[in-house]
């Protein structure tokens, strides 16, 4: 069991220019923020399509790009307080197969003439789960399937799909619908709960 | 993983007493037979050893967290244990006192709470579960092929392993603080080192470390791939269920009413037994009372419980803990414990003013709140607010908006709904019920009736009890006591076995309140003397012991295992 820790790191710098301001002007303190995007080259994500916002200390998001590989290596920015934020995809999907979300932050302070680097971890913010039958099932019944409800989704594992699926933290409910070779089914709803975010969990189905 | 099932079957031969099992000098000694079954069939990485059962030691631990018992390896267990009535919890160590070695990894873990009764078997399950943290160091095929030299150094706050090129086993290091990895490759002026830090390091967890180097730029580059030992094997047995089809109105993933019964997801009636509990007065300032008191609550057999809540929660005064993770840990507790949770809202008790209920109802649709109550929509049962008191029209409409309310913002729950007049009064029940339930959209709401001094008669208490049932109003009984009101030198009394007896009959489930914490004249409705459960007072061993208490009539809910 395992959750793949992508990091990216981010090369910070911010340069002060010099400003030629009249007495009854707001001086204002501005500079660059370079970012240098770099990954350890081993990823199986694409860390390029990750997308990334930075907001300032009032939270609002000043910049943002769909993809890293968009953004530009130097951007203007005032002296202060920023949250910069990373995710695999705009929103997270309740519920997927193959489009695990990760996502990281990390507070940054842009100061005059000094660089800062930022190190963010983005994480799976699913728990992972693999939805194991019990060859009994597999090997005697018409049909077999467990659907994982979650807050806001369901999702359904059978023989015809992975059996790994990714779901947002929640208190699962986990219906089993067994055809046996008779015809007769046999059901039930079972609750898993105390599930945690960056966390895979093995589920065995019998009867 | 290694996972080692420890089946303790606690029998408890009879005794003498005949009204107070649950009072340890009254109850006297009992016998417990402890089997112990260790299940070797689980999964066992190539380079660990197996576990040995002398390598865990087991300790039967009081309600006061004493141990009373122990034993230095399983096989030591007798088949029959001496032990007071009371509440206990059975706990295995390691053995192992190593703090940083190879292959030396600890095991360990607490049961469930369960109470010894005269007269009674009980039967629990021990899982072991890996208690220090696994690290293990591999290198790539490039490092392997083109240098002969390479070694890291893993180190802790407390010791340290070297990992040399032929070093296969894995390490086991005390889970405190963070690691250092340090790696050095090659020799001479191609000699290679960098250091990784991995933070905060958790038990049961296998840290898998890999080295490499990028060919194009010659850096070092870590990958630290985390492999969670414990995610949890969770094992569903699926059994046969022909429940109640759920309403083609009701859209819920959780209980739903109907006919004027309680069902819950599988279609499985559910007579909800338990207590209250006070959460929001007991729980704060990390006491945690209340929450710790959820495992006795289940070994006395409760099925639910009714949790204390209020709006006005102030994080500093709970260590900083968020609300919304508050209660998400409080209703995981419960459910880990077999109990339904519900909550309730205080703020209005007692309170006549439809705007004050409809800003206790808006709690439940704060976003924070609102994500926490969604989480839990398969199981949580919501009591908006406990005894408010608005009458007639005002009682219906101040509902009915507040029901809608929750609905809008997608809460499709089970909405408890209390009798006005302090709980008490039926009336507006049965005069509106079906009117607020036709109004809610999920046709999901349960009405509950608080008995204190007003069901004085058993006449009064069946009168109340038979009519909602005939008109089909979902109803249970959310809070009754066996005295309240009148004076000091004459106190009414309440005729609460007539309470149960009736809510068997009838198929209704109940409340009593409440577990610990009374004060201001009413300590007596304490149904244990202490938080732990460990001696119940004679109100407690009735709620738990009548013919048609706890122990006797609550049954467990279907969805949970």
């Amino acid at each position: 069991m395992k959750y793949k820790q992508y990091i990216l790191a981010f090369l910070i710098s911010s340069l002060i220019f010099s400003c030629q301001t009249t007495q009854n002007e707001e001086r204002v303190s501005k500079g660059n923020l370079q970012l240098v995007f770099g990954s350890n080259g081993r990823l199986q994500e694409d860390i390029n399509n990750y997308g990334l916002s930075i907001e300032n200390a009032e939270g609002k998001v000043i910049l943002s790009f769909d993809k890293i590989s968009e953004a530009p290596t130097s951007i203007p920015l005032a002296v202060g307080e920023y949250t910069v934020k990373a995710f695999s995809a705009s929103e997270m999907p309740y519920v997927t197969f193959d489009a695990p979300y990760y996502y990281g932050e990390e507070s940054c302070t842009i100061e005059s003439g000094k660089e800062t680097s930022v190190n963010i971890t983005c994480a799976l913010k699913h728990l992972k789960l693999n939805v194991n039958f019990d060859s009994d099932i597999i090997n005697n019944s018409k049909s077999y399937s467990a659907t994982a409800a979650t807050a806001h989704a369901d999702i359904t594992v059978d023989a015809t799909t992975s059996n790994t699926v990714f779901v947002e933290r929640s208190a699962l409910l986990i219906e089993t619908v067994i055809e046996q070779m008779d015809g007769s089914i046999i059901k039930g709803k079972q609750i898993l709960s105390g599930l945690e975010e960056q966390t895979e969990y093995t589920v065995n189905i019998s009867y | 993983m290694i996972t080692n099932a420890l089946l303790l079957l606690l029998w408890l031969t009879g005794c003498s007493s005949n009204d107070t099992p649950l009072e340890s000098e009254e109850g006297g000694m009992g016998n417990l037979s402890l089997s112990v079954d260790i299940n070797e069939a689980v999964d066992e990485v190539s380079n660990s050893r197996s576990m040995s059962t002398a390598d865990v030691k087991i300790n039967i631990v009081n309600a006061e967290g004493q141990t009373v018992v122990s034993y230095n390896s399983i096989n030591e267990v007798p088949e029959s244990i001496e032990l007071d009535a009371g509440v206990y919890k059975a706990v295995a160590v390691s053995t192992s006192t190593s703090l940083v070695a190879f292959e030396a990894p600890q095991y360990g873990g607490t049961s469930a709470e369960f109470a010894i009764q005269k007269e009674q078997t009980t039967s629990i399950a021990l899982e072991c579960l890996l208690q220090n943290t696994k690290v293990t160091v591999d290198y790539s095929d490039l490092i392997k092929n083109q240098f002969s030299t390479y070694a890291t150094v893993v180190k802790s706050n407390i010791g340290e392993l070297l990992f040399d090129k032929e070093e296969t086993k894995a390490g086991y290091y005390r889970s405190s603080g963070d690691l250092n990895v340090s790696a050095t490759i090659g020799t001479g002026v191609d000699q290679k080192i960098t250091s990784f830090l991995i933070e905060n390091i958790q038990p049961q967890t296998h840290y898998k470390i890999t080295i490499d180097i990028d060919q194009g730029t010659g850096k070092i580059v870590i990958d630290v791939d985390e492999t969670l030992v414990d995610g949890g094997n969770h094992d569903i047995i699926v059994t046969p269920i022909e429940g109640e089809a759920r309403p083609d109105y009701n859209t819920s993933i959780g209980f739903f009413t109907k006919e004027g019964k309680l069902y819950d997801a599988n279609g499985m009636e559910f007579h909800p037994r338990g207590v209250n509990n006070a959460h929001f007065w007991f729980d704060s300032g990390n006491r945690l009372w209340a929450f710790n008191a959820l495992s006795p609550i289940a070994a006395y057999h409760s099925n639910s419980v009714r949790m204390v809540w209020q709006t006005n929660y102030n994080k500093e005064s709970w260590n900083n803990v968020e609300e919304a993770d508050q209660l998400r840990n409080m209703f995981n507790e419960a459910i880990s414990k077999g109990l339904v949770p519900m909550i309730e809202l205080h703020d209005v008790t007692g309170n006549e003013s439809k705007e004050d209920l409809l800003k206790t109802a808006a709690f439940y649709v704060r976003p924070d709140i609102l994500s926490v109550m969604k989480e839990f929509e398969s199981i949580l049962l919501i009591n908006i607010a406990n005894e408010w008191s608005g009458k007639n029209t005002v009682y219906r409409d101040a509902y009915k908006e507040a029901v809608i309310m929750l609905r809008n913002a997608g809460l499709k729950h089970t909405i408890v709904i209390d009798g006005s007049g302090w709980g008490q009064d039926m009336t507006p029940i049965f005069d509106y019920g079906q009117e607020i339930i036709d109004a809610d959209p999920q046709k999901n709401i349960l009405f509950s009736v608080h008995m204190y001094e007003n069901y004085r008669n058993e006449s009064t208490i069946t009168t109340n009890l038979e009519k909602a049932v005939e008109m089909k109003l979902p109803l249970i009984v959310g809070e009754f006591g066996f005295q309240h009101g009148g004076t000091a030198d004459n106190p009414i009394q309440i005729p609460y076995t007539h309470i149960l007896s009736e809510c068997e009959r009838l198929g209704l489930g109940w409340y009593a309140w409440s577990w610990k914490g009374n004060s201001g004249g009413v300590d007596y409705l304490d149904l244990s003397n202490d938080w732990e459960g460990n001696t119940l007072s004679d109100w407690g061993k009735g709620i738990v012991n009548d013919v048609n208490g706890l122990a006797n009539t609550a049954k467990k809910v279907s969805v949970i295992n």
